[in-house]
Order: structure tokens, then C-alpha cells, then sequence
């Protein structure tokens, strides 16, 4: 590691990395060694690219093509648990039932070589990831992308480096799934990141507070999909009255604030410590915690619904694009405590989301407030009843409108 | 003690119902963390992190007590200084301001992790030449808070707003803030407890107008700030010769210098104009491999500076926070500053001078080459640094005094 990573990471306190993860001990390029692997993006990748100057695909933008389009998509390689990925491969999906063809570029400063046949039984075996009939490659700088390629699709903020430098006008996507530049103290790697907001490229995001993010601070044109909640896993089964409480807690995830969370739970227990606390998202044994918990580690999604069942409020701490958990957990019942920000309140409108100011005693008390009130059991019941009746847009009809509307503009309405 | 002797104690003083609740509670302990756990350190102490609620106005700030404005006596709370801490020497510098206006000062010496000694410190203080002499009194700071006598209190890193806010006294609340410190670290807990700092409602004295906007406008944090000064006895132009060389103030360990964009910069630059010189100075580089000729001038003493700047035509500053104190320096010796462009930045200084940039690799190398080129480079050095002939730290001092009186006043 660097001596710039050191001084980084010995100011905050993070947990061991999450092999998912692209997070951790990766904040520097590592001009010591020369060698790829410590920041995300290539430093080549990094220099070539000068955005001040108007690229050939904004200057001289393609004629529209709506039908059997070739999109290339360019991502580092995947885990087997990673959330981000999944999701990435879900929409590739789309695009090939929608009609079009996807091949996927697997980019990464890793010097450990990529393995292609390990990652296509990972993905044949793994039910998160769908069957894409797309081609695997890696992505090489020297021969790039296929030239006849139609619509390239960044990921994380580094594969816009390579997708920016591509030669030909091809359109230019950016599937934002967080804002990345959070991941870092303000370095270079979080200018690095903030730059690919300001390529020319069209966003689709997760969620609308990204993409009006995105709009509003960068200037950057996009359209969003809305979150898929489970409706199949979680119910509300448990119609007693309540005496837990549960807290996502994921240590590894800076921006779940697992040390902010557990002031709160310090609090919350140095006032009614007969509370049982659950803790739900990640193995917290390794961890020194104040007060007695119960661990649930990881649990897979068919045990979440019974643990949630048991508890009237969660607390679940977003600080960059938010989690999913708080739509999931009303619908067993739970009031989702959540901290208060446009990163939470533009996600999902619920009356039911108990937004509180990120101060420990001010959200230990609501937490009280929950276990105690006295419509506990009605509360609970009526806010699932609302999760369930909301019709959800479908992300994918949302995602491939948005993709057919960008392919169809002509040169003319290209301005920006 | 053994826990038998613990046990007959609470029974002897508080009764058999303590000893049964003790037995029960212990039973119900925190489960032990594993072998090889990982520590959670935040530069805060926990119980001071967990205490303070900041949702409840504090009483010091809701109905401030009424001071005299004259021969107060100060608390100032910081982390224990080091001997080439900038962010210390610019809090002494205004400490030594309040002493010469006639008020008394006590330090009190916060730190959640790092162990030291108050005699090192003092030791270290009284040898450096860069820390002033003070009157000022140096001691821990513990849970029993500041002393009874203390009049206003100041907050200077964000940890230590946390025992500020915490200490009973109701003492006037100040918060002197060098940095949006949120900025160190990814988002997480410790950039969440550095931001609510903000919203403690303590009077905010600011260096520069960056962070006073930023304050205010954003956390409806009371902020006004004083003005960087450049100090003109130490940085001034003492040679008109043409200069072949440039300057990158290079700080590897400090990520908000953003030394990996800077060098990719110069990698461009060192291609263009190969006959240039180029000084990396402000940390020993060596360990780095950098991909052009360079002279590394390490950690350069601040009377060795000003030579080094006469021999440069432009000088590479990177500020992804608040703006480093360097381009005014630099100015006032005649030397160009490429700055990252950015309201970090055009807020602390709006001189025409300075040259903004957008913190594009290829764009901050053209920058220097177009500055390098000038035909008019050593009237533009001279204009440059007439320009900053008026900032001094004697008017930063005048200007923090007004804001702190017209603050205990009001």
C-alpha cells in the first residue's frame, strides 16, 4: 500500500475488504510501482482523456438506429455477490430481449490476470446473474472495442475512461448506480470520478436522486429507473406488538455508517436496555460493540422475513444513493429509521419513512418512540398494506424506453 | 479488584437488589469480539460522539451569557500540535492575536487515540521557531471540561466541537475552522459526525470565504472569515532574470493536494517544454516513480522558499478543499499559480492572477505552457506580485479581533 492509502485509511476505520467491493485500498494511483491495480482507472486511461475539449461523439453525434443496435458494455469483472454487478447484468438482459446485442468488456487494473472460463461458470451457476448470450471479452487497450459498435455503456466511473476514448461516434451511456466520487476523501481519485460526470455522456441511474444529481451539479443528460422491491420475500406475519429492533449493519460499507449507527444503538440501549437489537447485513463478531446483540450475520433472503417480523423499527443508514432495505422491511411491518437527506427522500415516497436527523440520541429516542407506541400493531399493519398496493414501474420497461428515446435522436437534437 | 471483593463492596453499599442487577447485567455483556478483531477509531471519543445531541439546542448557544469584551479568559480546544503542523502554527497565530489584545488563554489538549504528554508538547513548542510564545496555560483536556473562569470557548478540529458542546460550562461558544473536513474521508461515519459539527450553532471564524459561504449557507452555521495573508518580508521577487523553471507544491500524504492528478499534469507538461526545470517541493518525493526529470526539493524550511520561487515562472497548486495558502506565496514572488478552478478556490481568492483551471490532466499542462510562453513574463511577475502587495497576516489579525468582538457583543 501506498504511503497516501496508509495516511488515509489510518484516519478512518474500516473493516476487512468486502471481495465484492470496490471500495477499499484502492484511493491512489500507485505512481510508486508504476503498477496498475491501485487506482481504479489506468493512469494512460486517465491522461488521455481531456474532457474540456468536445469529443467526436458530441460534436459530431450519429444518425439515429432503434433496431438491433450493437452495444458494447464495459465493466470490471464481477463477483459472485455483487449487488452492483447483478444489477448491471440484469439490464444487459433487457437490451438482448428488447433485441439488441450486448458484449461485455471486463476492464480492471488488477495485476492478477482476468480468468473469462471461471467467470462464465461463476455466471452460468449463479442464479443472481441471468443467462446473457452476449460474448465475454477482455477488455484490451491496444485493440479497444469492436469498431462497429452503436451505443457503449460505461459502469463504474473508471470504465468511462476507456468508453470516453473509444475512436468512432458511437453514442455514449453511463449506467450510474451510485455516486462514486463519496467512495473517497476529496483526492484524486474523487476528481477522477466527479470528471466522468462531465464526458457528454447519457445517464441512466438508479433511482431519480442520482440522476438529478448528476443533472443539476454536473450538467450531465439522464433518465432514471425506479427500485424493484421484492414483494415475494417479506410479509407481515407477526401481528403482535413488537419488542425488537434491527440495524443494517454493514461495517465493510463506509457509507452504511456502521460506527455512526452504533451510537445510536449505545444510546438507545443506555435507556431501555431490555431492547433486544438485531443486527442484520454482515458477521459482527470481529467487531467491539457496547452493548449485547443479536448476530445475525448475512442471512439469506428467506430468513430475513422471520427476523424482521420480530422488530418495530429499523435503523438504516444511506448516506450516498439508498438502500432497498427500507421498502423491504415496511413490508414485514418495520418502521424504517432513516436519516434525513435528498439522498432519501427523493428515492421512494412513503409516509411511513421516519426520517430523523443523523444525531444519535435524536434517532435512539424515535426508536423508542416506535417500540412504544401505542397503534404499534395497526401502524405496522397499514404501512405494509401501502408497500403492497403500490404498483411499481418496471425497471427494464423504464430502462429500454429510455435507450430507445436517446438511440432515436438525431444529430440535430444532440445539443448539449 | 477481584470480582468477590467488587461484589461485597456493592452489597455493603448499595444493597442486595445492585448485586443481583450487577450479576444479571453481567451475564447479559456485550459479546467479546473475536481474536483479531478490528478496531473502530474515530478521532472522536466515542462517548463524546454518543453524548452529544446535537438536535436539542445547546444551552450556551440558545441564551449566550453576557461577557465584557476585555481580558477574558479563552479556552481554545485542539489536538496536540506537531512541530510542522500548518493547521497549528495558523491557530497560534491567532492565539498570539488574542493575547496582544489582553485576554488569557488555556489550552486544552484533546486526543481520542494518540497518546502524549503535555511536558513533550511544551518542550517542542518552546524550541520551534515556528509557533510564537504565549502566556497561554497547556493542559489535558479531561471529562471535567474547562476551568470554572473560562468566558468563550473554541472549537478548532471537529473533534473537538464534540467536548465543547458536551462541557457544562456556559461559556460563549466559538468554532475556528480551517477546512470542510467532512472532505478527508469517503462518506461514512466519521465525514456524518465531522458535518454535524456544523450544526452545533457555534460562531464560526473561517480562513477564507469559501468555508464562511459554505457554512452558512449550507448547515445556517453564524460564519464570517478573515482573509489568507502573504507574508512580504519572507516572499518577494529578488531576481528579473528569465525563469526556466516551474514549481509543483507535492504532497503525496496529504490527498486533498490531489498529487497523482498533478503528476499526470506535469507528465504532459515535462513532454511539451523539456528544457523546463521542474521542482516538486512540500514532501521527499523519492519513493514515488515519476515519470519525468524533476528536482525534489523535499520538505523545504520556509526561509529556503523564496529563492526556490524566483527561479519560477509558474507553480502547480492543487486545493480540493479549502485553498492551500500557497498561491498568495507564490504571487508575492513573482510566480503564476495554475489552481484546479473550483468555489474552494475563486471564494478564498479572486485575483486576476491566479490562474484557474479545470482539473483536467492535459488542460492544467497547457495552462503552464501557456503561462511559461508569456513574451511578457517578467513585467507579468511584477504586476503579479504588486498585486498581493496588501494582504498581510496583520490584517487577517485586525479582521479576526472584529469578528470576535462584534460576535461577543452582539
Amino acid at each position: 500500500m501506498s504511503l497516501f492509502s496508509r495516511a488515509v485509511t489510518s484516519l478512518k476505520s474500516e473493516g476487512p475488504r468486502q471481495a465484492a467491493s470496490r471500495v477499499f485500498n484502492r484511493l491512489a494511483i500507485d505512481l510508486n510501482t508504476n503498477k496498475p491495480g491501485e487506482s481504479l482507472v489506468h493512469p494512460d486511461d486517465a491522461v488521455a482523456v481531456d474532457w474540456t475539449v468536445p469529443a467526436l461523439f458530441e460534436t459530431d453525434p450519429p444518425q439515429p438506429v432503434t433496431e438491433n443496435v450493437k452495444t458494447a458494455w464495459i465493466i470490471s469483472p464481477p463477483g459472485r455477490t455483487s449487488g452492483g454487478h447483478q444489477n448491471a447484468f440484469r439490464f444487459m438482459d433487457f437490451l438482448e430481449k428488447a433485441g439488441h446485442s450486448v458484449t461485455v468488456y471486463f476492464y480492471t487494473t488488477e495485476s492478477k490476470p482476468i480468468d473469462l472460463a471461471a467467470i462464465r461458470l461463476m455466471l452460468q451457476t449463479t442464479s443472481a446473474y441471468p443467462d446473457l448470450r452476449g460474448e465475454l471479452r477482455i477488455y484490451d487497450q491496444a485493440v479497444g472495442l469492436d469498431a462497429d459498435t452503436q451505443a457503449i455503456f460505461a459502469t463504474g466511473w473508471e470504465t468511462a475512461y476507456p468508453a470516453h476514448r473509444h475512436p468512432t461516434n458511437a453514442r455514449r451511456f453511463y449506467f450510474t448506480q451510485d455516486f462514486e466520487p463519496a467512495f473517497y476523501a476529496s483526492g484524486s481519485d474523487y476528481v477522477l470520478a466527479e470528471n466522468t460526470y462531465r464526458f457528454g455522456f447519457h445517464g441512466i441511474s438508479a433511482g431519480k436522486w442520482l440522476s438529478k444529481k448528476l443533472t443539476d451539479d454536473y450538467g450531465m443528460p439522464g433518465d432514471h429507473y425506479d427500485y424493484a422491491v421484492d414483494k415475494q420475500h417479506y410479509s407481515f406475519t407477526n401481528t403482535s406488538r413488537r419488542g425488537e429492533v434491527l440495524f443494517y449493519a454493514r461495517p465493510p460499507t463506509s457509507r452504511r455508517a456502521f460506527e455512526f449507527g452504533r451510537l445510536v444503538l449505545t444510546e438507545l440501549h443506555r435507556l431501555r436496555p431490555e431492547i433486544t437489537i438485531n443486527m442484520v447485513g454482515w458477521d459482527i463478531s470481529p467487531y467491539w460493540v457496547p452493548f449485547p446483540y443479536v448476530n445475525h450475520t448475512a442471512l439469506d433472503i428467506s430468513q430475513l422475513n422471520e427476523v424482521y417480523n420480530r422488530c418495530a423499527a429499523g435503523l438504516i443508514l444511506s448516506l450516498t444513493n439508498m438502500s432497498l432495505l427500507p421498502m423491504e422491511v415496511m413490508s414485514s411491518g418495520v418502521v424504517p429509521v432513516v436519516n434525513d437527506g435528498p439522498n432519501t427522500r427523493e428515492i421512494f415516497e412513503s409516509p411511513y419513512m421516519d426520517y430523523q436527523p443523523l444525531s444519535p440520541g435524536a434517532m435512539a429516542r424515535r426508536m423508542i418512540e416506535i417500540v412504544d407506541d401505542a397503534r404499534q400493531v395497526e401502524h405496522a399493519r397499514e404501512m405494509a398494506e401501502s408497500v403492497a398496493r403500490i404498483d411499481w414501474a418496471d425497471p427494464g420497461v423504464m430502462f429500454i424506453e429510455a435507450f430507445d428515446r436517446a438511440m432515436a435522436e438525431g444529430p440535430s437534437t444532440m445539443a448539449r | 479488584m477481584s470480582s468477590l471483593k467488587k461484589a461485597l463492596q456493592v452489597l455493603r453499599e448499595q444493597g442486595p437488589k445492585a448485586v443481583i442487577w450487577r450479576v444479571l447485567h453481567a451475564l447479559a455483556r456485550p459479546p467479546k469480539p473475536l481474536a483479531g478483531s478490528i478496531p473502530i477509531r474515530l478521532l472522536v471519543k466515542e462517548r463524546d460522539a454518543s453524548e452529544v445531541d446535537w438536535s436539542i439546542p445547546h444551552p450556551a448557544v440558545l441564551d449566550p451569557i453576557t461577557v465584557n469584551g476585555e481580558n477574558l479568559t479563552i479556552a481554545w480546544i485542539m489536538s496536540p500540535p506537531g512541530e510542522s503542523s500548518g493547521g497549528h502554527q495558523n491557530i497560534f497565530r491567532f492565539i498570539n492575536v488574542l493575547e496582544a489584545a489582553g485576554h488569557r488563554i488555556r489550552i486544552y489538549l484533546y486526543s481520542a487515540h494518540e497518546p502524549f504528554t503535555v511536558a513533550t508538547v511544551k518542550d517542542m513548542l518552546r524550541a520551534s521557531t515556528s509557533y510564537p510564545d504565549l502566556d497561554a496555560t497547556i493542559e489535558e483536556h479531561t471529562d471535567a471540561g474547562v476551568a470554572a473562569d473560562v468566558d468563550v470557548i473554541f472549537a478548532t478540529g471537529w473533534e473537538t466541537a464534540y467536548p465543547s458542546f458536551r462541557d457544562s460550562s456556559h461559556a460563549r461558544r466559538f468554532y475556528f475552522v480551517q477546512d470542510f473536513e467532512p472532505y478527508f474521508t469517503s462518506v461514512g461515519s466519521a465525514s456524518v459526525l465531522a458535518e454535524n459539527t456544523y450544526r452545533f450553532g457555534f460562531q464560526g471564524i473561517t480562513a477564507g470565504g469559501f468555508l464562511s459561504h459554505k457554512l452558512s449557507t449550507e448547515y445556517g452555521m453564524p460564519a464570517a472569515h478573515y482573509d489568507f495573508g502573504a507574508n512580504r518580508d519572507l516572499y518577494n521577487i529578488i531576481d528579473d532574470r528569465p525563469r526556466k523553471e516551474i514549481f509543483f507544491y507535492a504532497r503525496p500524504v496529504t490527498e486533498r493536494r490531489g498529487f497523482e492528478l498533478g503528476i499526470l499534469a506535469l507528465a504532459h507538461f515535462a513532454k511539451a517544454r523539456p528544457d523546463y526545470t521542474i521542482n516538486l517541493a512540500g514532501w521527499d518525493v523519492s519513493a514515488y516513480q515519476i515519470p519525468f526529470a524533476y528536482t525534489n526539493l523535499k520538505d523545504l524550511r520556509i526561509d529556503q522558499l523564496n529563492e526556490v520561487y524566483n527561479r519560477c515562472a509558474a507553480g502547480l497548486v492543487i486545493s480540493l478543499t479549502n485553498m492551500s495558502l500557497l498561491p498568495l506565496e507564490l504571487l508575492s514572488a513573482g510566480v503564476i499559480p495554475v489552481v484546479n478552478d473550483g468555489p474552494n478556490n475563486r471564494l478564498v481568492s479572486d485575483n486576476e492572477y491566479i490562474e484557474y483551471t479545470q482539473a483536467s490532466p492535459k488542460a492544467l499542462a497547457a495552462k503552464l505552457i501557456e503561462v511559461v510562453d508569456r513574451e511578457d513574463s517578467a513585467s507579468h511577475a511584477r504586476a503579479a506580485s504588486e498585486s498581493v502587495r496588501a494582504t498581510s497576516w496583520e490584517t487577517s489579525g485586525e479582521r479576526f479581533l472584529e469578528i470576535f468582538n462584534g460576535a461577543i457583543r452582539g
